[in-house]
């Protein structure tokens, strides 16, 4: 039976009096990418904190490599890589020297420290910008910078944050290629974005997070078909049509509907020939369900 | 204040070797305009120097048998010790941790702000001793300080160095803005830069404002500077010496304990 890397215990979070994160139970494997899927201010990045020990939980327990944090406290941290939402760069230091002190906080050698950031920065592919002040570097190198630095201490699990937000698709592939490679690696990986189809590519399981609570988890392809089924049809109707349509659709079907635009759910063994001839005449696109498919029905269901 | 609160003052949790770090950081820095740097820290005092050392010997001459620009001397090379210390503590603190926020990025590592306040505090004292000596070797070679009278002299500057430190820890754990730092430092700095014996002895204040300065850190420091030997000095003197050491310990926990809470909660807030 595989180990967990991490497991998380009923892990409460206030802001105030706001329960940011709910009663969130998790536990992942080692080895194992987990993907948190969400909508904004879901709780997503205050999750992720918690489970970095970045964030101390105000009711709950987190175990990383069955330690609990709450014993080992911050030495907790060299077992993890924490890619945050943000650049943090000292501006003073040029991009070695940011790696170099990083690692030395992570208790690396001064040698060991040097060497580590040769492989790493090879490994995302940034050796030539070594010597480069870090407002020298653009968004992407930015984000490569941020990853390199989050393994330069060889940690069993990395938690990213919303890395590929805001990148180009061929930027993005990279990313999660550079990830991918990492978890063939044996590394865990706990990502959070806003990115479907690189949760799609990378989630060996995904977890929906709503309103601080953890909904759904499971495989990608389990949640799909469980929660949507096998495609979805999706068009736009007028105003005074949605009704007329909706009392049509809800008898064989589910659906959910934002405002004009209707999504109907097609279970494996219905045919979405019937939808698609109840609603003839409307823009229309009918297509294979996937992940985004789950957190908009589940938006939508609130 | 309960028991329960006083305690955490007395704890030795952010002395960790994990603080060598953050010293080592402000050390790279510093090296890598080393020439700027040092020329930044020494200017102010040799321009104090050259003003009041060579520009009022003609008139004053001698102080208790000392020749005025060496006497100025030792007085400005506390006072350099103390300004350096406080400045470097409590501004370089400020700007280092409350704005901005790449402290976020200590808490994704293995260590705790009090670790890292103390790298601070060690390296606030290295650069008031980096000033110090480099003063320490331009007296030298102008012959107002005998090379060996330069380790005792560095003790002291040692000494001060922790005092002011913890002091100007504890000032940017109170502040509310960077600008409030500038606004209360110079009231700790000038008085006992003017009043604590740097440029005339505390006896030619009035009575009662005597008395009080010569308790005072740079008053015990200048007073311990000229003598001659340690040997001198009273037991009174000694006491001055521990209570200080005493306080800046306190100080210095206070201040990182309170440093290392305000920056918890504060990264808490920022995600």
């Amino acid at each position: 039976m595989s180990k967990n890397i991490i497991e998380a215990r009923s892990l409460v979070k206030y802001f105030g009096s706001q329960a940011v994160i709910n009663g969130v139970h998790l536990e992942i494997p080692e080895g194992e990418s987990f993907v948190v899927l969400g909508s904004k201010g879901a709780g997503k990045t205050t999750l992720l904190g918690l489970l970095a020990n970045f964030i101390i939980p105000s009711a709950g327990d987190l175990f990383i490599q069955g330690q609990n944090t709450k014993v080992v406290g911050e030495a907790v941290r060299k077992k993890l890589g924490y890619i945050m939402d943000k650049d943090l760069f000292d501006q003073q230091l040029n991009v070695e020297e940011n790696l170099w002190i990083y690692a030395r906080y992570m208790g690396l050698s001064s040698s060991e420290a040097r060497k580590r950031i040769v492989e790493c920065m090879r490994f995302f592919e940034i050796a030539d910008y070594q010597e480069s002040s870090i407002e020298s570097l653009n968004t992407f190198e930015k984000r490569c910078l941020r990853a390199c630095r989050a393994i330069l201490h060889k940690p069993k699990l990395i938690i990213v944050d919303e890395l590929l937000s805001g990148l180009g698709l061929l930027e993005q592939n990279f990313l999660t290629d550079r990830l991918l490679d990492l978890k063939k690696q044996g590394l865990s990986i706990i990502f959070s974005t806003d990115s479907m189809m690189e949760a799609d590519r990378l989630a060996d399981r995904v977890g929906i997070l709503s309103a601080g609570k953890l909904l759904l988890e499971g495989s990608p392809s389990k949640i799909i078909e469980n929660e949507i089924g096998f495609e979805v049809v999706e068009f736009d109707c007028r105003e005074d049509e949605v009704e007329y349509l909706v009392s049509k659709i809800s008898s064989s079907y589910e659906y959910r509907n934002r405002g004009t635009k209707i999504y109907v759910y097609i279970r494996s063994g219905q045919d979405s020939r019937n939808v698609l001839d109840m609603i003839s005449g409307e823009e229309m696109s009918l297509r294979r369900a996937r992940l985004s498919d789950v957190v908009t029905k589940l938006e939508l269901s609130h | 204040m309960s028991l329960q609160a006083i305690k955490p003052i007395f704890r030795l949790s952010a002395f960790s070797t994990k603080a060598f770090t953050s010293l080592e950081k402000n050390f790279h820095i510093f090296l890598q305009r080393w020439f700027l740097n040092s020329f930044e820290i020494v200017v102010q005092p040799i321009l104090y120097f050259v003003a009041f050392g060579f520009g009022l010997q003609k008139w004053i001459g001698s102080i208790d048998g000392q020749d005025y620009p060496s006497y100025v001397l030792t007085g400005i090379l506390m006072a350099t010790s103390m300004s350096t210390s406080i400045y470097e503590s409590a501004q370089g603190v400020y700007q280092r941790y409350f704005t901005g926020d790449l402290y976020l990025l200590l808490k994704t590592c293995p260590v705790r702000f009090e670790h890292m306040l103390f790298g601070e505090f060690l390296w606030s004292i290295f650069r008031a001793t980096l000033a110090f000596s480099m003063l320490l070797i331009i007296g030298s070679s102008l012959d107002l300080i005998a090379v060996t009278d330069f380790l005792p002299l560095i003790a002291i500057c040692i000494w001060l160095s922790i005092f002011f430190s913890s002091l100007g820890l504890l000032l940017s754990s109170l502040v509310r803005s960077y600008s409030q730092v500038y606004q209360y430092l110079p009231l700790i700095v000038i008085p006992q830069f003017l009043f604590c014996g740097v440029f005339f002895p505390i006896e030619r204040l009035p009575d009662t404002l005597a008395r009080f300065v010569a308790v005072l850190p740079v008053s015990i420091a200048v007073d311990w500077a000229r003598k001659a030997s340690f040997m001198d000095e009273s037991v009174l003197s000694f006491s001055y010496v521990f209570l200080y050491l005493l306080l800046s310990f306190f100080m210095f926990n206070f201040a990182s304990k309170r440093i290392g809470e305000t920056l918890n909660k504060k990264s808490e807030v920022m995600k």
